[in-house]
């Protein structure tokens, strides 16, 4: 049955995610098991455009040793990248085409030449269509941080971005604008869904004082012909001073650090 | 709908289904196998049925068409079921040769290719009782002979006795 469940696919069960700051492993054959390195500042700069690593060696060494703490050997490992690694484009099922045609849409304003793209889709329940390009030499260096370890590469998705799809889930038969707010220590990811369509995805630096995040969520809502968010869950860091802000408006999700709520996502997906 | 976005090299999203094209071939490949099995006892159920309608049709007086569409049919079930080379008339004719003893003259011999019951029909003369019994002794140990019967025994104006005797063959058995 292990055998046959690994043929088929079903045994993505660790995973690490890797942000400025920290890299976190997890594994999750029972329950949730998780570790955290924290990472030298400038071993990790992340950006869609030049290599983000400045020596894989040495982070490959502090993931295989967070990966050897959990007991993880040869399996399958899903990466959850630097959102900030990856350039994002919503397509409105309205406009949406075929494979090429959305190729070459995500091809255009890209911050690096588009023969180095590598980008996936995912279409939600609405037809709309979430696009993510990658830089091929930057993906390349989080992948050999993995293999460095010693295992197999499962999913390979964005921390803030792995939550689209659950979010869609949710709002899926719900009218109104709603918002989803991840926050994490340098930038912050704002999903918006009308009446369970995703609209559009903004991913940001975050600056230092977080009225400013607040005053987007207020923003928001016009762009959308719409008087005022039905719902705004924000999530991660500084998530109950935004909540706090709001007087009602924002209500924390209060599920914890981002980067180990992608990874139990990520594990839970069937092997891609 | 896809689980969400994968940014991996694209042998890794392939691989997976890569695995389970395997799977469902070798799946309809037990499937084939499986229908294969039950459309051959379908084929042998109606084999069974063909020998009794096709007996019934000639007697009915049925129109020649009729008749020949459905013993073409027949035959085609048949021959695709393979149970055609059960009944090897040269076999059942060497059969026949091993099986009469010195002392009887074969009178004929008549193949009946009945698709339920295979048999061979056999006249014959004899001037002694012992050759008759000898006669049905024989076809019934023979091997492929499921079951001997004496149809008829005749004492003829010139003193001979005439038999008819029928042997039914095993399906599937050679002789």
């Amino acid at each position: 049955m292990r055998r046959f469940e690994m043929w088929w696919g079903r045994r993505a069960r660790a995973g690490v995610a890797v942000s400025e700051h920290e890299l976190v492993a997890a594994v999750n054959g029972g329950p949730l098991r998780v570790t955290r390195r924290s990472l030298p500042e400038g071993l990790v700069a992340p950006s869609a455009a030049t290599p983000n690593i400045s020596s894989v060696s040495e982070l490959g060494k502090i993931a295989a040793d967070a990966l050897e703490e959990l007991g993880v050997t040869g399996a399958p490992v899903a990466l959850a990248l630097p959102d900030l690694s990856i350039a994002t484009r919503v397509v409105p099922a309205s406009a949406r085409g075929r494979r090429s045609e959305l190729l070459a849409l995500m091809s255009t304003n890209l911050s690096f030449p588009a023969s180095e793209l590598r980008c996936d889709f995912w279409t939600g329940r609405r037809g709309e269509v979430l696009g993510a390009a990658i830089r091929g030499v930057v993906v390349r260096q989080y992948e050999q941080i993995v293999e460095a370890a010693g295992c197999s590469l499962g999913w390979v998705d964005g921390t803030c971005l792995s939550r689209v799809p659950a979010w869609s889930e949710e709002l899926s038969e719900v009218a109104g604008l709603h918002l989803r707010v991840q926050l994490q220590r340098g930038h912050y990811a704002m999903a918006v869904f009308v009446d369970g369509e995703l609209r559009d995805l903004r991913v940001k630096l975050k600056s230092r004082e977080i009225d400013k995040i607040h005053q987007e969520i207020l923003r928001i809502p016009a762009l959308h012909g719409e008087a005022a968010p039905s719902s705004v869950v924000v999530s991660g860091d500084d998530a109950e001073a935004l909540a706090a802000l709001s007087s009602g408006t924002v209500r924390d999700g209060d599920d914890g650090d981002p980067m180990t709520a992608a990874l139990c996502l990520l594990l839970h997906r069937r092997a891609p | 709908m896809k689980a969400g976005i994968n940014l991996g090299p694209s042998r890794y999203r392939t691989r997976t289904w890569m695995r389970r094209l395997v799977l469902v071939a070798f799946a309809a490949t037990l499937a084939h196998v499986a229908v294969d099995r039950l459309d051959r006892r379908a084929l042998g159920a109606l084999r069974d049925e063909a020998a009794l309608e096709g007996v019934d049709d000639v007697a009915a007086g049925a129109t020649w068409t009729e008749a020949q569409s459905r013993s073409l049919w027949h035959l085609a079930a048949v021959t695709a079921s393979g149970a055609s080379s059960a009944l090897s008339p040269t076999e059942l004719l060497g059969l026949v040769e091993r099986a009469v003893p010195e002392g009887v003259t074969l009178v004929s011999v008549t193949l009946e290719p009945s698709l339920a019951e295979p048999s061979v029909l056999v006249e014959a003369l004899a001037s002694r009782a012992e050759d008759i019994a000898e006669l049905e002794a024989r076809f019934s140990s023979a091997s492929g002979v499921a079951e001997t019967r004496l149809l008829e025994e005749r004492l003829m104006p010139g003193g001979e006795l005439s038999v008819r005797l029928r042997a039914r063959l095993s399906v599937g058995e050679t002789p």
